[in-house]
């Protein structure tokens, strides 16, 4: 998109994709070419180029096109001389010559409210509201025009280098465009590629919300300074139980003591916590989503926007499923990669985490869930994504099974409140992992069977596991996989052996068939270690001592079994040929967690 | 900085991993079995307009019946246009990365070297310039440079686009003919294009009317004979 160099009385500068709709606003065009918004902001903002309308043609000429190659100045395509040369009756008039359907601004605010556009993603957009792209920007413009909105360059020239402003990432890849170098970034090209040629939408906080949220917050701190800790926390206690009420009548979940308890200290510190982040740390299959809904419903009460968003796509529609919408009064929007975005209103959105890259200082309240898990973990621009999202004062909660070492810092430096609950919600302790030594490479490394005495072993453990359940067998490579499934079919003729790993066309059928019973032993690679619950089910891990396996992996897929209150026991053995710290920290772990539960009273045997 | 000078020796130290740009596994820039699959060097092309054909010929069934684009000697093309190849053209063309031309130039130069005889000059198939505003690139222009550097031959975008044409993607053939007529113009170039042999370069083409229309131009103002070369063709369908 291009922009034309606009004036204003006073002769401050401003930028505009559409003309016609500034016109309306009393301002002029001052200069003779339109450029793309990164070269123009690029250009304006060096110290010594403060540009205003008074200007003479030929310094903003200079300032203006400096980089800019020399071919432009010659094309009738790049000049504004159309609008140079009205005269002012014809000016007045302009907007009328060119028809512009001027839609309702509050019902296209609502639509928009938090996020970002892309240029490449407004044709859709506007085919959804049934205008046309024209109309559409003509539209935002006079959102920018009122000051509710502005439009940024995609990739953006920002204290000496160029950055994406969506991902944050300066890895980009430069080639020469029609008006100097372009930028292209590399790490956001999933959801859709943007240039510094193109520029983005987005929406800026109406002025009278932000002034209620302050006020607001003043009262809140008047409160504090007053009665410090007595009164907001009975406060919050009745509010509380007031919820664990409802969401017994609502959802026909019953707390137990320990789920209860952090779910209140959630709801207080949403109230009057001072960090801004918060780490619930609850064993694998605590009930983690649904400690948090209070919080939730509390949020939404309070009119925040929510996001709850998590870096895979069968965890969202495994929420999906569970929002309630008679508990929390709202529908949820929806938004994962291979669905359509939708542009609607909305209080609470469940998405993955790339998704929320399209967002901008959009919601008051965000709970990640699995943040140690790939892609999250280690991507700076999803973290940037959701840094971005995050409105000023916005709060964070973090869900996680297995706490990366630095998140534990933050939590023990007091960065971030830490909530654990070491129990299951059924009250059995975690299966803590036996080790098996069996040299796997040797002596099945054609996995043959032969009748040797480490297979013997093998095929005991895994006889008495099938005596309590389906047996779930992880192993780290996917080429393993189809080697495991062909043993064990040709060990055990009389089971029911599958196996799938990420890319296999068939995995959600698999995955599906696995949870209503269908097979008895079961080949993974790690797309099952986390947010699936599966009745019954008891773990075997070959290979534990490969290097791909870590300690939180190990946890997360020894936390697969005894996940249900009919069958809260289940058996879990790692079998590798070395005892490695890995495995030892693993083991440690889920015993101190045990132990933990041990001494608060939560376990109930 | 920091950060810079560590990506910096990073580079260095590793080599940069890459991978298939079609279809994202292998360890090549186009994997051998996505040069199998769409570059499909054992099929034969028209020798008229460059169409991928199923059946052992020299021409296609519009070319042997008349209704192939006049003027050129011969059109090569390096792929079908389908699948991850067109996926990959789009990325060039309509999603801001004309630098992708360059990790295919090497096929793209073996093609023009095994198939046509050495020409005098590359001539880009041009654009129309509202549209390379919008753009900020002409993708034949990018490939057509990428070729005359690789193979030494003179860069002569001799041709200009004088009209407005809608884009020929859903218009039948005598549409599409229709579509194109005098759009293009010769362009003053220094040295002149008589007698000489020229290569016309495009991006993707289907029935080859805009080559054809272009090729008419570069004949009227003296070019000996006029070859062409394009990214993508369709292939020829059996009934």
């Amino acid at each position: 998109m291009l922009f034309y160099v606009m004036k204003d009385k006073e002769g401050a500068i401003t930028f505009s994709p559409i003309p016609e709709v500034d016109m309306l606003y009393n301002r002029e065009i001052c200069f003779e070419y339109k450029l793309p918004l990164s070269v123009l902001e690029k250009n304006c903002k060096k110290p010594k180029n403060e540009i205003n309308g008074t200007m003479s043609k030929q310094k903003l000429k200079r300032i203006l096109l400096t980089g800019v190659p020399s071919i432009i100045e010659n094309e009738t395509e790049n000049k504004a001389e159309f609008f140079l040369c009205l005269k002012k009756e014809q000016k007045e008039n302009s907007h009328k010559k060119i028809p512009i359907n001027i839609i309702n601004q509050n019902d296209l605010l609502k639509k928009i409210d938090g996020r970002q556009i892309a240029e490449g993603e407004m044709e859709t957009f506007a085919k959804q509201i049934n205008i046309s792209k024209r109309e559409l920007i003509a539209n935002l413009q006079k959102i920018v025009l009122e000051g509710r909105g502005e439009w940024v360059p995609a990739v953006r020239w920002e204290n000496g280098y160029w950055s994406c402003v969506r991902c944050g990432s300066k890895k980009l890849s430069a080639w020469p465009g029609h008006y100097g170098i372009v930028h292209t970034c590399e790490d956001c090209m999933s959801i859709g590629t943007l240039s510094s040629q193109q520029v983005i939408f987005r929406t800026l906080e109406d002025k009278k919300t932000k002034e209620y949220l302050q006020g607001n917050s003043i009262a809140l701190s008047l409160k504090n300074a007053e009665g410090q800790k007595k009164i907001p926390k009975k406060i919050v206690k009745n509010f509380s139980s007031e919820l664990d009420g409802d969401i017994e009548r609502v959802l026909g979940i019953t707390f137990s003591p320990s789920q209860a308890s952090a779910s209140k200290e959630i709801c207080e510190w949403l109230e009057i916590g001072k960090e801004d982040k918060l780490l619930l740390w609850a064993a694998c299959g605590a009930g983690k989503t649904e400690v948090c809904f209070p919080a939730v419903k509390e949020a939404l009460r309070k009119e925040w926007k929510v996001l709850f968003a998590a870096p895979r796509k069968d965890v969202i529609r495994d929420v999906e499923e569970r929002i309630n919408v008679d508990y929390f009064g709202t529908k949820a929007l929806v938004l994962y990669g291979g669905v359509a975005h939708q542009y609607k209103e909305f209080k609470l959105l469940a998405a993955t985490t790339h998704q929320v890259l399209k967002f901008y200082k959009a919601f008051d309240l965000i709970i990640l869930d699995e943040m140690d898990a790939f892609p999250y973990y280690g991507s700076e621009i999803l973290e940037f994504g959701i840094r971005n999202a995050l409105k000023d004062g916005g709060r964070v909660i973090y869900l996680t099974a297995t706490p990366t070492d630095e998140a534990i810092k933050k939590a023990k430096n007091g960065m971030c409140k830490l909530v654990s609950i070491p129990a299951r919600y059924h009250g059995h302790p975690l299966p803590v992992p036996k080790y098996l030594r069996l040299d796997l490479t040797k002596n099945f490394c054609h996995a043959k069977p032969s009748d040797s005495e480490q297979e013997n072993k093998l095929k005991s453990v895994v006889n008495i596991l099938l005596l309590n359940g389906k047996v779930l067998i992880f192993v780290p490579l996917i080429s393993l996989v189809k080697q495991w499934t062909s043993y064990f079919s040709v060990l055990f003729p009389s089971e029911n052996v599958a196996g799938s790993w990420s890319s296999d066309p068939n995995r959600n059928m698999k995955v599906d068939n696995l949870k209503s019973g269908k097979y008895t032993i079961f080949v993974s690679t790690m797309i099952l270690e986390r947010g699936i619950t599966i009745p019954g089910v008891q773990v075997i891990v070959l290979y534990a001592d490969h290097e791909l396996f870590d300690r939180r992996i190990l946890v997360q897929m020894a936390g697969r079994a005894g996940r249900t209150k009919e069958k809260p026991h289940g058996g879990v053995v790692f079998i590798a040929l070395k005892k490695t710290l890995v495995i030892k920290n693993a083991v440690r772990q889920i015993e101190e967690l045990n132990i933990k539960a041990k001494e608060e009273g939560l376990l109930e045997c | 900085m920091l950060e810079k000078g560590r990506s910096g020796i990073a580079q260095i130290w590793f080599a940069r991993e890459t991978k298939c740009l079609l279809c994202g596994k292998e360890n090549e820039s186009v994997c051998i079995k996505c040069r199998i699959k769409y570059f499909q060097y054992s099929i034969l092309r028209c020798k008229m307009c460059g169409k991928l054909l199923t059946e052992e010929r020299e021409l296609c069934r519009d070319c042997r019946e008349g209704r192939g684009p006049a003027g050129l000697s011969r059109v090569a093309v390096l792929g079908q246009y389908t699948g991850d190849w067109k996926k990959f053209i789009h990325k060039i063309k309509f999603k801001g990365q004309p630098y992708l031309i360059l990790e295919v130039a090497d096929y793209a130069v073996e093609m023009v070297v095994k198939m046509l005889p050495p020409p005098d000059g590359v001539v880009p198939v041009p654009m129309c310039r509202k549209k390379v505003v919008e753009r900020g690139f002409n993708q034949a222009e990018v490939l057509s440079s990428v070729l005359s550097w690789r193979l030494g031959i003179t860069y002569m975008p001799v041709l200009e686009r004088i009209k407005d044409t809608a884009p020929q993607v859903g218009l039948k053939r005598g549409e599409r003919l229709e579509n194109i007529k005098n759009a293009f113009e010769y362009s003053f170039s220094p040295k002149g294009i008589t007698g000489k042999i020229l290569l016309l370069i495009d991006d993707v083409t289907t029935t080859g009317a805009t080559l054809a229309e272009c090729a008419k131009i570069l004949h009227k103002n003296g070019a000996k004979e006029v070859f062409a070369f394009c990214l993508a063709a369709g292939k020829e369908e059996l009934k």
